[in-house]
C-alpha cells in the first residue's frame, strides 16, 4: 500500500515536471515580454534594462527555466522584517492555530482511518466522507497561509510576492469551490437516490432529461443566465437587490457592525451569501447533474443486486431496505467521483470567476496570462496540477479502501 | 418487448427463417438505435447543423459584394434543380435508413443530404428575405444607416448585434468552429486513443508500461489552464501555417492532443480482457499473426466503447472550445464562434438586447445535447448484453 502511494507520488512529480516544462516553453512563444507595457514611456528605458537584467529575461529560455525551477522549490529564508506574512510558525493568530489544528486532525484522521477497523456499519460511510474533512483543512490552511513559503518570486505585474497572491486567491477560490461542492452534494445525491427509487416515473424522466441538458450546457452560459435572470431581472421585477453579480463583498462590508469575538455579524454573513450564491450555483449546477446521474446509476445497481432481493424476500419494510441495505453501498462510489471533481471545480472556477469578478485563482491566472506574468502563471499552473495529482491519488486510495476487492500492485 | 411483432425487427425474420438476407451486426445496431427516439432525432439535428455549417458560404455572404444586404441571392435554375435533387435523394435515403432497412454507406450519405430541405427553405432565393449583413463587417441599409441591435424581425430573423452584424449569419458561421472541433477532436482522439490503447493492451511489459506512463502524464495535465496558455500563444507561433493559427482548427488540434488519454485507458482495459478470451487463443492456435489478431479479432470487439467514448469526448471538446472563445483565448474576433458570440451577447444582454446571447447559446447547447444523446443512444445500441425492455 505504502509502496503504491510512493510510486504514484513519484509519477505525480514527473507529471508536474513535464507540466512545468510544457507551460514554460509555451509562454516563451507568447510574442512579447512582460515589460512591453512599459515601453510606451521613453523615461522607462533604464527601468526596463534593469528589470530585464534582474529577472534574467535576456538569458536563453532553458537557463531561465532552470533558474525558475531552482527557485520554485527553494524555501524563502525566514525574513526578519515584519510585513511578510508567510513564515513557518512565525506570527500565528488564533485563526492560524485553528487551521494548524484542523490540518493536523484531518491528516491524522485520514491516516488513522486506513488502519482502524470498526465493526459498526456507519463507519464505512463515515470514513468515505472523511475526504471532506481533508478539503476543509486544505481550505483553512490555504486561507490562513500557515505553511512555509517557497521562493516563487515577485509578480512581473508589480503586485508583490507570487506566493502571497496565489494563496490569498486560493482561499477565495476554496470558498467558492467548497460552497459549490456542498450545494452539489446536498442537492445532487438525494435527487439521484430518489430517481433510482422511483425508476421510470415522471419525476425520474424529468430529472434525467434536466441533468442531460445541464450537463450539455457550458458553465459560462449558466453563469451569464443566472446573472441575467436572478440578478438583473429579479431586481427589475421586485425592486430589491437580492443577489450581486460581482465581487466577494460589498464595498461597505467593513462598516457593517461586527459580531461577537470579531466573528462576522449576521448582516455580514448575509452580504457574503448575497455575493456567493450565484457563482457557487453556476459551478454547482453541472457537478450536481453529474452526481445525480452517477448516484442514480449506482443506486440502481445496488437495487438489482442479490442481497437486496434477499432483503425483500425476507419481508423487510421497503424503507428499511432502502435506508439500511441499499443506501450504504450505493453511497460509496460517489466518494471517488467527488475527489476527482476537484479538477473540474477549479476549471469551472476559472470561467466563473472571470464572469463574476471573483478575486480567486482563476482571475489571477487570466490576468497573469494577459500580462505574460511568468512567475504567476507558473505558480497557478503548478498549484492546480499538484491539486489534480494529489486528488487522483486520494481517489484511487479511497476506492481501494472502500472496495476490498481492489488490489494494488 | 413491445416491438417484437413489428416488421422492423430482424430477429423475428431470423427466428421464422423467412428472410433470405442475412442479418448483420449492422442491422441489429440500426434497429436498436432506431428504437432510441431521442438519439434518432439528435442524429438528424446534428446532420442539419453540420450541413448548414458546411454550406454556410452558400447562404450567408463572405464579402461585401453586391448580393449582401441588397435583396435575395440569385440562385440559378441549375443550382435549384441540383439542390432539389440532392434533397429528394437525401430524404429517400433517410426514410430507408430509419424506416426501412439499409446498409451503412447509404445512411452516411443520407446524413449529409437530408437537411437540404431546410437549406432550400432557408435559402434566401426562395423566400426573398433580404440578407443584411456580412458575418464580420457591418453593412448599411439603403439609407446608409448601420442597423445596430435590431430585434429579430422578418427581414432579420435573429436580429443584429452591437456592431450591426447579422446574428443569423454569424450563428451559421459560428457552427463551423464547433464543427471543426468536433471533427478534428473526434478523429484525433479515436486515432491516438485506439493506437496507444491497443498497443499497450496487446504488448505487455515495456511497451505497456512506457505508453501508459505517457498516458498518465497527458491525463495529469489540467485541461483548461493548459488550453488557455496554448490558446494565448497559438496566433504567435510563426512556424504554424495560417489556418492553424487563425481559426478553430489549431484549437481543435490542441484539444485533440490533450484529451485522448481517457480513451486510451479504456481501449487498453478492453484489449487486456479480450486478449485472454478463447477466440483469440483459437486464432493464435490457427497461426494468425499479431496484426491479424489485433485488427480482425480484438479491435472489432472493442469498437463499441471506442465509438461511445469518442462521441462523449467530442461533446466535451466543443464545450471547452466555446469556453476558450468566451474567455478570449480561442478563436479571435471577428471570426464568429458560438462561445465568442455568447461573450459579446452577454455584455449587451444586460441592456435588454437578448438575441445574440440566446441564439448563440441555444445553438451551442442544442448541438452538445444532441451529441450527448447520440452517445447515449450508441451506448444502448452497441451493448449486446442490453435487453430491449428499456423504453
Amino acid at each position: 500500500m505504502f509502496a503504491y502511494i510512493i510510486r504514484r507520488l513519484v509519477y505525480g512529480i514527473v507529471t508536474l515536471f513535464a507540466l512545468s516544462l510544457v507551460v514554460f516553453v509555451l509562454i516563451q512563444f507568447s510574442g512579447g515580454t512582460p515589460l512591453d507595457r512599459l515601453k510606451l514611456n521613453p523615461r522607462m528605458q533604464p527601468v526596463i534594462a534593469q528589470l530585464t537584467e534582474q529577472w534574467g529575461l535576456d538569458k536563453p529560455w532553458y537557463e531561465q527555466y532552470f533558474i525558475w525551477l531552482k527557485n520554485f522549490v527553494t524555501p524563502i529564508d525566514v525574513p526578519s522584517e515584519p510585513g511578510l506574512t508567510v513564515v513557518l510558525f512565525g506570527k500565528l493568530g488564533i485563526r492560524s492555530w485553528v487551521a494548524v489544528a484542523a490540518g493536523v486532525v484531518a491528516i491524522g484522521y485520514s491516516v488513522a482511518t486506513f488502519f482502524i477497523r470498526v465493526k459498526a456499519n456507519w463507519w464505512r460511510t463515515f470514513r468515505a466522507f472523511s475526504i471532506i474533512g481533508v478539503w476543509v483543512a486544505a481550505f483553512w490552511i490555504a486561507k490562513s497561509r500557515v505553511v512555509f513559503a517557497l521562493n516563487w518570486g515577485e509578480s512581473f505585474r508589480g503586485d508583490g510576492a507570487v506566493w502571497d497572491n496565489v494563496f490569498g486567491a486560493a482561499g477565495n477560490t476554496f470558498r467558492l469551490g467548497l460552497t459549490a461542492l456542498a450545494i452539489a452534494l446536498i442537492l445532487g445525491i438525494p435527487l439521484g437516490i430518489y430517481q433510482a427509487i422511483k425508476q421510470y416515473s415522471f419525476f425520474d424522466q424529468m430529472g434525467t432529461m434536466l441533468s442531460f441538458i445541464t450537463f450539455s450546457t457550458p458553465i459560462f452560459i449558466i453563469g451569464v443566465m443566472l446573472q441575467l435572470i436572478l440578478a438583473y431581472q429579479l431586481e427589475r421585477w421586485t425592486g430589491v437587490k437580492v443577489f450581486y453579480v460581482a465581487g466577494m463583498t460589498s464595498s461597505g462590508y467593513a462598516e457593517l457592525e461586527r459580531g461577537l469575538f470579531g466573528l462576522p455579524s449576521l448582516a455580514q454573513w448575509g452580504d457574503v451569501i448575497q455575493h456567493l450564491t450565484l457563482p457557487a450555483l453556476s459551478i454547482a449546477a453541472i457537478s450536481m447533474a453529474g452526481y445525480s446521474r452517477f448516484q442514480r446509476a449506482s443506486m440502481l445497481e445496488v437495487m438489482h443486486s442479490d442481497y437486496l432481493r434477499t432483503a425483500k424476500a425476507k419481508g423487510l419494510p421497503r424503507r428499511t431496505i432502502i435506508v439500511k441495505h441499499a443506501l450504504r453501498n450505493a453511497l460509496i462510489p460517489i466518494v471517488t467521483l467527488v475527489s476527482l471533481d476537484i479538477a473540474f471545480i477549479i476549471g469551472g472556477a476559472i470561467i466563473t470567476e472571470s464572469i463574476f469578478g471573483w478575486p480567486g485563482v482563476g482571475r489571477l491566472y487570466i490576468g497573469a496570462i494577459n500580462a505574460i506574468d511568468y512567475p504567476t502563471i507558473m505558480a497557478v499552473v503548478m498549484a492546480i496540477g499538484a491539486g489534480v495529482v494529489v486528488m487522483n491519488i486520494v481517489a484511487d486510495i479511497l476506492y481501494g479502501v472502500l472496495d476490498p476487492r481492489v488490489r494494488y500492485d | 418487448m413491445t416491438d417484437r411483432g413489428s416488421a422492423a425487427e430482424p430477429a423475428l425474420d431470423v427466428a421464422e427463417g423467412i428472410s433470405a438476407e442475412p442479418i448483420t451486426q449492422w442491422d441489429l445496431f440500426v434497429t436498436r438505435l432506431r428504437r432510441h427516439r431521442l438519439a434518432t432525432i439528435a442524429f438528424f439535428y446534428i446532420s442539419f447543423v453540420a450541413y448548414v455549417a458546411l454550406m454556410a458560404p452558400l447562404f450567408t455572404c463572405e464579402k461585401n459584394d453586391t448580393f449582401c444586404g441588397r435583396g435575395p441571392v440569385e440562385m440559378s435554375l441549375l443550382t435549384t434543380v441540383i439542390m432539389l435533387a440532392i434533397t429528394a435523394g437525401a430524404i429517400y435515403l433517410a426514410y430507408r435508413a430509419f424506416v426501412g432497412k439499409l446498409r451503412g454507406a447509404a445512411i452516411a450519405l443520407s446524413l449529409v443530404g437530408l437537411v437540404g430541405v431546410i437549406f432550400l427553405i432557408s435559402s434566401w432565393g426562395f423566400l426573398d428575405i433580404p440578407r443584411v449583413n456580412h458575418y464580420a463587417d457591418q453593412l448599411p441599409d439603403e439609407s446608409g444607416r448601420i442597423l445596430v441591435n435590431i430585434a429579430p424581425r422578418s427581414s432579420l430573423p435573429l436580429g443584429t448585434d452591437d456592431l450591426g452584424r447579422d446574428v443569423l449569419s454569424r450563428v451559421i458561421h459560428g457552427g463551423r468552429a464547433s464543427l471543426a472541433v468536433g471533427i478534428v477532436v473526434g478523429a484525433l482522439v479515436a486515432l491516438l486513443g485506439t493506437v496507444v490503447g491497443s498497443l499497450a493492451g496487446y504488448y505487455p511489459g515495456v511497451v505497456d508500461q512506457s505508453l501508459m506512463r505517457f498516458t498518465d502524464l497527458v491525463l495529469g495535465l489540467p485541461l483548461l489552464p493548459v488550453a488557455i496558455v496554448v490558446g494565448r500563444v497559438l496566433p504567435e507561433l510563426r512556424f504554424l501555417p495560417g489556418f492553424l493559427k487563425q481559426g478553430a482548427w489549431g484549437i481543435a488540434v490542441l484539444l485533440g492532443l490533450l484529451v485522448w488519454g481517457a480513451l486510451a485507458r479504456i481501449v487498453r482495459a478492453e484489449f487486456l480482457s479480450l486478449r485472454e478470451k478463447e477466440f483469440v487463443e483459437a486464432a493464435r492456435a490457427a497461426g494468425a499473426n499479431d496484426r491479424r489478431i489485433i485488427f480482425r479479432h480484438i479491435l472489432p470487439n472493442a469498437l463499441s466503447p471506442i465509438i461511445v467514448q469518442t462521441t462523449l469526448i467530442v461533446g466535451t471538446a466543443i464545450i471547452v472550445e466555446a469556453a476558450l472563445s468566451f474567455l478570449g483565448f480561442g478563436v479571435r474576433p471577428p471570426i464568429p464562434t458560438w462561445g465568442g458570440m455568447a461573450a459579446s451577447g452577454a455584455a449587451i444582454a444586460v441592456r435588454g438586447f437578448w438575441w445574440e446571447l440566446v441564439f448563440s447559446a441555444g445553438a451551442l447547447i442544442t448541438t452538445v445535447l444532441a451529441i450527448n444523446f447520440i452517445g447515449d443512444g450508441l451506448r444502448d445500441a452497441l451493448d449486446p448484453t442490453q435487453t430491449i425492455e428499456r423504453k
